[in-house]
């Protein structure tokens, strides 16, 4: 087996509520088919909301298919619960993706671009959602807590809560995220693309912390940054939480 | 014109004490000299009419009412024994749950406001239809809660429905009072770390306390007798509930039972309350 381009192979999904998910696969052959199925274990265990229901776009970059291969990849995202319906990159294999009922968008990767929504609201959850979309850049100011089992997502701007966020709720924004009290729940930042997107709050309890695709679940937080104000944010694609 | 005032009690998780509190809250305001009738939701687990004694005088229930098979008056019991200004319509034991419908609620509700100075909704347990239907023509909440984190986590969601699942927050985006009641609370279990205390809770639903029941093994025997322990003013479990009608009705009275209680030396001779 050829050693570097199974070093090289990557999985990266980025989800985002209210267009469609990515998942970016790279150097992907039947040996690493089970990189991708840990990948997605691992995120629908973490956040199942940002992927259940989803349309996907799988982007496909040095990958190494045939048939069983690529239908193997399909089911395993269809398993989740997310719909992948087209691929970009690596045109050679135009014949596989549609033999599956995948549509083929063409072979240019450009991982900033925003996609357009398929469908104006996929709704992922019966439960009470505030979605807000932009007005202009100003950021979506929320001053009451916000309760288990309640989403908000600031769509283009940045999101400032005056209030907690409780364990089983989920704020997210395309920009950056400011709690001012304490986060218990899931805090998603930087959503559709934006690895600039950092995390403040007053008192660090998360459920979850995600930046543009990358993320660490409650196990993962550092101790000594517990019930602490501090920031999270990306460098290298790693997630860096610092104590404020 | 004056119109009756709604509230619901509710919850998210079941046996917290919900329906001790709508009988005892209730009964205070009858008792306060408020015209008052108490709605059991809770159809299919009818046990609000036992609680007031009145089990045997039940004929007609909500949801005949709502389907119009009887009048409402027919529906709704006088429960005498307590006090003349205490109503109360019992759940039905066996209709299921999909004959609550808006219209129809919202119908008996804006009867029973027009008659009635509080029309106290007793909610069911869960997040489904009937919690739903319970909180939203509602002006006001209690949500009850227990000092421990499952029930509290549950509260937490049941106000993220009150805040957007009622009447007057999708018609005019207010949201509705809110009132925290701790029940069950007892001083030495949350010294020893077994319970949270009101602190813990405060930190986590952050809405003002309308009072903190004790837990008491009179409640059980009351509600057994068809007598709400508000009306016991010996138990600190009545004392308290009768704390949060005078709140209720806006008196500043303070917080009891809600330090561990030091016994005097002959209860600790005799080992007794
Ligand atoms: N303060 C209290 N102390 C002791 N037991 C209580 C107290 N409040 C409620 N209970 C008991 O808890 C149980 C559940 O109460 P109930 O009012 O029926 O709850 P719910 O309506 O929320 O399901 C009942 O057995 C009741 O007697
Ligand atoms: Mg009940």
């Amino acid at each position: 087996m050829d050693m570097t381009s199974s070093a090289q192979a990557s999985v990266r999904i980025k989800g985002s509520m209210t267009s469609v998910a990515c998942i970016q696969l790279t150097g992907m052959d039947e040996q690493q088919l089970y990189l991708l199925q840990d990948k997605l274990d691992d995120f629908i265990d973490n956040a199942p909301a940002l992927i259940r229901g989803m349309p996907v776009i799988l982007e496909m970059s040095n990958c190494h298919l045939d048939g069983r291969v690529f239908a193997g990849i399909v089911s395993l995202v269809r398993r989740v619960g997310a719909n992948p319906f087209a691929v970009r990159g690596c045109p050679e294999y135009q014949d596989l993706y549609e033999a599956q009922g995948v549509s083929y968008l063409g072979d240019q990767l450009d991982t900033q671009r925003r996609v357009a929504p398929l469908k104006p609201e996929p709704s992922v959850s019966q439960e009470p959602v505030i979605i807000e979309t932009q007005i202009a850049n100003e950021a979506l100011i929320i001053t009451t807590p916000v309760r288990s089992g309640q989403q908000i997502y600031a769509r283009q701007r940045d999101l400032i809560i005056i209030s907690n966020v409780s364990n089983g709720a989920e704020v997210m924004s395309d920009g950056s995220i400011h709690v001012y009290g304490a986060l218990r729940g899931r805090a998603m930042a930087g959503v559709t693309g934006n690895e600039n997107a950092r995390i403040f709050c007053s008192s660090m309890d998360a459920e979850l912390l995600l930046i543009d695709g990358d993320y660490l679940i409650r196990d993962s937080i550092p101790e000594h940054v517990l019930h602490k104000p501090c920031q999270t944010f990306k460098r290298d694609q790693k997630m860096i939480i610092d104590l404020l | 014109m004056s119109k009756g005032k709604v509230f619901v009690v509710t919850s998210g998780k079941g046996g917290v004490g919900k329906t001790t509190t709508s009988a005892s809250v209730a009964a205070g305001l009858a008792l306060a000299g408020k015209k008052t009738v108490v709605i059991d939701f809770d159809v299919g687990l009818r046990n609000l009419d036992l609680i007031l004694g009145c089990e045997r005088k039940v004929v007609f229930d909500f949801i005949q009412a709502l389907k119009k098979e009887c009048k409402l008056n027919q529906a709704i019991i006088h429960v005498k024994q307590i006090s003349d200004n205490l109503y109360m319509i019992p759940a039905s034991q066996t209709r299921d749950k999909d004959h609550l419908t808006h219209e129809g609620v919202k119908e008996i509700i804006s009867q029973l406001a027009e008659e009635f100075d509080y029309v106290i909704c007793d909610s069911p347990a869960g997040i489904e239809k009937g919690a739903k239907m319970a909180m939203y023509f509602a002006d006001e909440a209690i949500v009850v809660t227990n000092p421990e984190i499952s029930s509290v986590r549950d509260s937490d969601r049941i106000l993220g429905f009150l805040d957007s699942s009622t009447r007057l927050a999708e018609e005019e985006g207010k949201r509705i009072p809110q009132h925290l009641l701790i029940t069950r609370y007892s001083p030495d279990r949350v010294e020893s770390g077994e319970m949270l205390s009101i602190q813990d809770i405060d930190d986590i639903l952050s809405i003002p306390l309308v009072g903190v029941i004790p837990e008491s093994r009179v409640v059980l025997d009351s509600s057994n007798q068809g007598k709400p322990v508000v009306l016991n003013s010996q138990d600190p479990a009545g004392q308290a509930y009768e704390d949060v009608i005078k709140r209720l009705l806006g008196d500043d009275v303070p917080m009891r039972f809600t330090e561990i209680e030091k016994k005097s030396f002959l209860g600790r001779l005799f080992g007794g309350r």
